[in-house]
Order: C-alpha cells, then sequence, then structure tokens
C-alpha cells in the first residue's frame, strides 16, 4: 500500500515538474547542449557548420584579447564582490536596528535596484561626464582636479563598478534583512544578560547565525559580477582602447557581430566552467552548513 | 437573352474588379526613430496611397536591435521583403548569399542617376544588390560663439573656418588658451578611429581596396601620418578623449569651436536653442580634395524561400519611389544621391545644405570586403588606444596593418 502511494507520489510531482522542466529543457539544456556542440565547429550563421575540432580554443587561447577580457572580468569581480557583500551586511544591520524612519531607508536603498540597467547606466555616464557630470563637480569642492572617469583606462572600470555597487546593494540588503530577522531575540537577551556589549552580540551571535545567508550572498555576487556585460556596454563601450572589455562582451561581438558563432561557444564553454567552478563551490560550501536556532 | 447580358457584364465587372484590386502586400523593415522615423513613416503612408495595387507595412525596430532581428530574420527564412542596410556592412551579408540581385528590375536610365561613388559600392560580385536612398559623409561644424569670443575671427568678422588640417590644429589651439575651452570634439568610437582615419588617409592619396591584389592593403606609412594628424589635435587636451553624446553635448554648449560629425546631426543643431553654429566639408591636406568618410543608407530585398516575383517587383517599385523622393529624407541631414534630386529646388530650399553638399562626390566609402564589421572596430580600439597614450603612432600603424591582413578577405 505503501509502495503504490509512493509511486504515485512521484507520478503526480513530475506532472507538477513537466510544465517547467518541458521549457527548462527546450530553453536551457538544448541550447546549452548544441553551444558545447557547435564550439568544435567554424560556423557564420548562415551556412552549415564545419567541424574543425579544437582549433577555435587553440585560436581563443592565442588570443590577447580573450586573456584581457578575462582579465577585465574578474578585476570587475575583485572590484565590487567585497564592497557588495561586506556593505550589504553592515547596512542591513543597521536598517535592523530600531532607527527613525527606517521604512523610508530600506525602501530607499532598494529602489536603485529596481530600475532598469539602461537607466542605471545612461544615468551614471551622465554623472561621470568630465565637463558636464555631478561627480567632478562635487569632487572639485575638494579641491580635485577634473577626472575624465569612464575615458580613463585607470578610473574606467572603477567607476563601472561603483555604479554597479549603488544599484545592485539592496538586493543583498534584503538577503541580510531577512537572515538577520530569523534570529531569535531570545539569544541577544541571554546575551546581554550575560554582559555582551553590542559589538560582541554582532561578533558572536549575529555574523556566524548566518553563516550559510554570506555564502549564499558571496557565491551569487561572485556569479552576478562575472557576467557584467550591460553597464560596461553602455557606460564605456568596452573602451577605452578595450580596457574594459569583458568575457561576455567579447561572447557577443564575435558571435552577433562578427558572426563568428563557433569561436563564441567555444569562449562560451570556457566561461561556463569558470562558472561551474563557482557553483561547485557554493554547493561544497553551502553543504557544511550546521547551524540551527 | 437580355438576362445573360446582364449576368455577363455583372461577371465581367466582377471579375475585372478582382483583377485590379490586385493587391500586392509587402513587409518593411526600418532602423529610423525620431525625425528620420517621421520622415520614413510618411513616404510608407504617400506611397501606399498613391499605390493602391502595393501595400507597404511598415515595422519600426529600434536601431541598436536591428541587425540582430534582420539576422534572425534572414537565417529562420521570415524576413521582410524590403529592408534598410548600411552600404558599409553590405559584403558582410552580401557574400552570405541573403541579397536578392535586382538589376533586372530597375531601368537603367535610374541608375545612371546615381553618383558614381555610392552606386558602386551597391554591388557585390557585379551584382546590384541594393539600393542606396542617400549618403551621410563626416561633415566639419564651427561653434560661431566660441569662435567670436576666442577672437577668431577674419577682418570682416566671419568666424575663421579652417581649410586645412594645420590651421584646424593651429586655431584650435588658440580657442583653448583664449578661453579655456576646448579646441575641437569627437567622438572617440566610429568618427575617430573609422571615420575621421579614412577622411585624413584618401586626402593623403591612400586608398584601402588594392585592386591588383583585390584585397585591402594599408600603407604603414600613411596611417603613421594620419595617425601624427590625430595625435597632434589630441595633444595638451586641445581635443577631450569622449563619446559620441559628450562630444556633442560640448559642442553644443559652447565648450568646444569644432567639431567632425556626421550630417545627421543637420535634423537636430539647426533646432538646437541657443546654437549658433555653421557647417561645412572637412579640411584638407594642402593640395588634395577634401575627401572625407561617408556611410549611406540602402534599400535592400531579403532572400526569403516564399519570395515572388510580384512582391519582389512590388518591392522594387517601393524603393525607387523613396529613393526619387529623398528631397523629403534630406530633411534628417542626409544628402540626396541622385545628381537631379541633388540639384532639385526643394532639396536646395533646405536650410545651410549648399554648405556641404559637395561632401557627398567627395565621401569615400568602405571598402567592398568581407570582414568589415570586425575591423571598423578594430580601427576603434586601435585609435583610441593612440590618444589614451597606450599605441605610439608607429605601434598604431603597424597593429593596423596586421589586423587588416588577419580579419579582411
Amino acid at each position: 500500500m505503501i509502495v503504490t502511494n509512493k509511486k504515485r507520489n512521484n507520478t503526480l510531482a513530475y506532472l507538477f515538474f513537466l510544465p517547467f522542466g518541458l521549457f527548462f529543457v527546450l530553453f536551457k539544456i538544448y541550447p546549452f547542449i548544441r553551444s558545447l556542440y557547435l564550439g568544435f565547429f567554424k560556423w557564420d550563421i548562415f551556412g552549415s557548420p564545419e567541424f574543425i575540432g579544437l582549433e577555435n580554443f587553440y585560436t581563443l587561447f592565442g588570443t590577447d584579447k580573450f586573456w584581457e577580457a578575462l582579465w577585465h572580468t574578474l578585476y570587475f569581480t575583485i572590484l565590487t564582490v567585497p564592497p557588495l557583500v561586506i556593505l550589504g551586511f553592515l547596512i542591513a544591520i543597521l536598517l535592523n536596528s530600531k532607527i527613525k524612519f527606517v521604512g523610508f531607508f530600506r525602501a530607499g536603498f532598494y529602489i536603485p535596484y529596481i530600475l532598469s540597467i539602461t537607466v542605471i547606466s545612461l544615468m551614471w555616464k551622465l554623472m561621470f561626464n568630465e565637463t558636464f557630470g555631478i561627480v567632478n563637480k562635487i569632487t572639485s569642492i575638494f579641491g580635485i582636479e577634473s577626472i575624465n572617469w569612464l575615458n580613463d583606462p585607470s578610473y574606467a572600470m572603477p567607476a563601472v563598478a561603483f555604479a554597479t555597487i549603488w544599484w545592485t546593494l539592496g538586493f543583498n540588503i534584503i538577503l541580510y534583512l531577512s537572515a538577520i530577522q530569523q534570529i531569535p531575540d531570545s539569544y541577544y537577551e541571554a546575551a546581554t544578560l550575560d554582559g555582551a556589549n553590542s559589538w560582541q552580540r554582532l561578533i558572536h551571535i549575529t555574523v556566524p547565525l548566518i553563516k550559510s545567508t554570506h555564502v549564499l550572498v558571496i557565491i551569487l555576487q561572485i556569479i552576478y559580477s562575472l557576467q557584467i556585460f550591460g553597464q560596461v556596454y553602455i557606460m564605456t563601450g568596452g573602451g577605452p582602447g578595450g580596457t574594459t572589455r569583458t568575457l561576455v562582451q567579447y561572447i557577443y561581438e564575435n558571435g552577433f557581430k562578427y558572426f563568428k558563432m563557433g569561436y563564441a561557444q567555444a569562449n562560451a564553454a570556457i566561461f561556463f566552467l569558470i562558472m561551474l567552478g563557482v557553483a561547485i563551490a557554493q554547493v561544497k560550501l553551502m553543504s557544511k552548513r550546521g547551524e540551527g536556532y | 437573352m437580355k438576362k445573360f447580358v446582364v449576368l455577363f457584364v455583372i461577371l465581367s465587372v466582377m471579375f475585372l474588379g478582382t483583377l485590379s484590386a490586385k493587391n500586392v502586400e509587402i513587409t518593411f523593415w526600418t532602423l529610423f526613430s525620431g525625425g528620420e522615423g517621421h520622415i520614413m513613416t510618411q513616404f510608407v503612408e504617400d506611397f501606399n496611397a498613391a499605390h493602391p495595387e502595393i501595400t507597404v507595412k511598415a515595422q519600426k525596430i529600434d536601431w541598436l536591435e536591428y541587425y540582430n532581428k534582420l539576422l534572425t530574420g534572414l537565417i529562420s527564412g521570415q524576413p521582410p521583403d524590403v529592408a534598410i542596410m548600411h552600404l558599409s556592412v553590405l559584403p558582410d551579408y552580401a557574400s552570405k548569399g541573403v541579397l536578392t540581385p535586382v538589376k533586372d528590375y530597375v531601368p537603367k536610365a535610374f541608375l545612371d542617376e546615381y553618383l558614381p561613388n555610392i552606386i558602386e559600392r551597391a554591388h557585390y560580385d557585379g551584382e546590384l544588390v541594393a539600393l542606396p536612398l542617400d549618403t551621410h559623409p563626416l561633415v566639419f561644424y564651427y561653434n560661431k560663439k566660441v569662435l567670436e569670443s576666442a577672437g577668431l575671427v577674419d577682418a570682416n568678422g566671419n568666424p575663421k573656418v579652417p581649410q586645412t588640417w594645420d590651421e584646424y590644429i593651429a586655431w584650435g589651439q588658440d580657442v583653448q588658451s583664449a578661453t579655456g575651452d576646448y579646441g575641437a570634439s569627437i567622438d572617440k568610437f566610429g568618427m575617430l578611429g573609422e571615420r575621421w582615419f579614412i577622411a585624413l588617409y584618401n586626402q593623403l592619396g591612400g586608398s584601402f581596396y588594392n585592386e591588383e591584389a583585390g584585397k585591402v592593403i594599408i600603407d604603414p606609412d600613411l596611417a603613421e601620418e594620419v595617425y601624427e594628424i590625430i595625435n597632434v589635435s589630441f595633444a595638451g587636451e586641445m581635443t577631450p578623449v569622449t563619446d559620441y553624446d559628450g562630444g556633442e553635448a560640448l559642442f553644443i554648449n559652447d565648450k568646444a569651436a569644432y567639431h567632425l560629425n556626421g550630417v545627421w546631426a543637420m535634423a537636430v543643431y539647426p533646432d538646437t536653442e541657443g546654437l549658433d553654429f555653421g557647417v561645412t566639408q572637412v579640411p584638407a591636406i594642402e593640395g588634395s580634395k577634401p575627401y572625407t568618410w561617408g556611410d549611406s543608407h540602402s534599400i535592400i530585398f531579403p532572400r526569403s524561400p516564399n519570395q515572388s516575383k510580384d512582391k519582389l517587383e512590388a518591392a522594387v517599385t517601393f524603393a525607387k519611389w523613396v529613393v526619387e523622393h529623398s528631397y523629403e529624407w534630406a530633411n534628417a541631414g542626409h544628402l540626396p544621391v541622385l545628381t537631379d534630386v541633388l540639384e532639385s529646388e526643394e532639396f536646395l530650399a533646405l536650410p545651410m545644405r549648399e554648405d556641404y553638399l559637395d561632401a557627398a562626390a567627395n565621401a569615400v566609402l568602405a571598402p567592398s570586403v568581407i570582414g568589415w564589421l570586425e575591423f571598423r572596430e578594430e580601427m576603434w580600439e586601435i585609435c583610441q588606444k593612440l590618444v589614451i597614450g597606450e599605441f605610439t603612432e608607429e605601434e598604431a600603424a603597424q597593429e593596423l596593418v596586421n589586423k587588416a591582413n588577419s580579419i579582411l578577405q
């Protein structure tokens, strides 16, 4: 009796999975496999693909632009992940305390995240403008000479990173805030009775109890940052002199602008391996969770 | 008998009726928005009103999306019957066999009206695959207010407009030292590394396409000379590194005296409040004609599995009509490419057009080679590396030659 029930449950589960599963296979799994497969072909989109073995990969590894794009992508990730995680956590703690207008602040930090990528990129492009932008107007008050933010190789990527932090910080704050709010108040009360000050409560209660959220936020943030494309493409166009071109942009340009589909697919496969590495790290770290209230 | 006659008449009228109402519907994709989009929409409406036998259905696609969408349409076998394509990218598409040759559908007299430098590029492999609608060359804008406040006026009080690049640089530096503003502004992408480069390279006597070799051969010495001129104009921040919007903002807001931009800016500048400007052909190397870069919107007829002779004929009829009415199109700043339209009263009545109409004949279009789409972006990048100091002139020239050899076929 129990066995049949289990069987029926399974069938039901598969039925529920079917609508999503169908689209997932059709639009994610199939294109993914086909993309890997096409990485071994020379294909200009219009004609029929021609098998060339590993040549795309040889070309890729021998191309400076690929390595530069990979470095720019990592550079952006290094610039954005630590501030987004640390600031996200600290602001979440502030927004969890009993300050005035807390609703206003919570909304304020989240609102930028609602805006579309085009809007925030164009907005920051204007603000970073050398002659008319507000950023230089503000820095000039402190006597700093005006900087051509988006057209100077040393400032372009940090400027894009800054805009991105402003844009997406709200999402991490929400994740942290919801995690922090799940910690029972009794823990803090007990600690206070034992004479723990607020710093000790933060370090010994809050931080360890939301360990899985840290892992989640860090991994998600690394994955998001590695996929950087839109902000750079709109704000700098990959310039000046290709110094902000990222991997996704390189894939896009080769595939859709220069009709080098096979080459772009090979590049995408390498990109996938990098992401896979990050995802595996996430699974490993998450499975070691040991928290319970 | 009478009944039969009546029936016969009714039947024949019905038959004739269906014949004359035979309506061909064609689809048309455009990438135009703003002023250009408005004119194109009007074209389609007017054409449909004047041609009851043809219905053109236009679809406007955002220009950033346009070529991606066209590509998808072509691959999936569902392209429009008529579409717009820049002549500079034509070889990259024509070489894939996706454009229909139309020479047999267009009268020779019509083709003879075209400027020769333009219609030549509408051919691929000897086949006519597009009907050019306009040319939009790089031209030279000057801000009268800035020049006056810098004291750069001649004896008659007219602003000094450079005829040579030496004057351009010398006077630009004068503006900078007199006002603290910029001497000139130019977009750092296509305008700088591709368009200005092509103008200078041709003025120096160079030419990209080598007939004998049947491919593009770039002379490294000439390229280096071009890069020297560009570098000097950026030295000491006479020209800032900026993108299109930034460069335009400097010119419009009286922060730059000279401005290199395409003629399409004429759709905007005359109506820009507070802007007092002039427009003319680009300066020239001494002893050369003021050759300039130009591209052209052309009308193409994508190949599709269900293409019929009727539809193709209707499509060409529409395209020809639009080109013949391109004096309207010239409102957007573009220059017509049919000689009789260039000389027409309607065109010459538009403001300031006479100041730059010669640029149409001096326009040099991208060479008819596969790979231009990729190569031109390398040109942009190399020149950016030059002006931010990552490349010397010699390195930039060498890199350009290398890229031409590895990319262009």
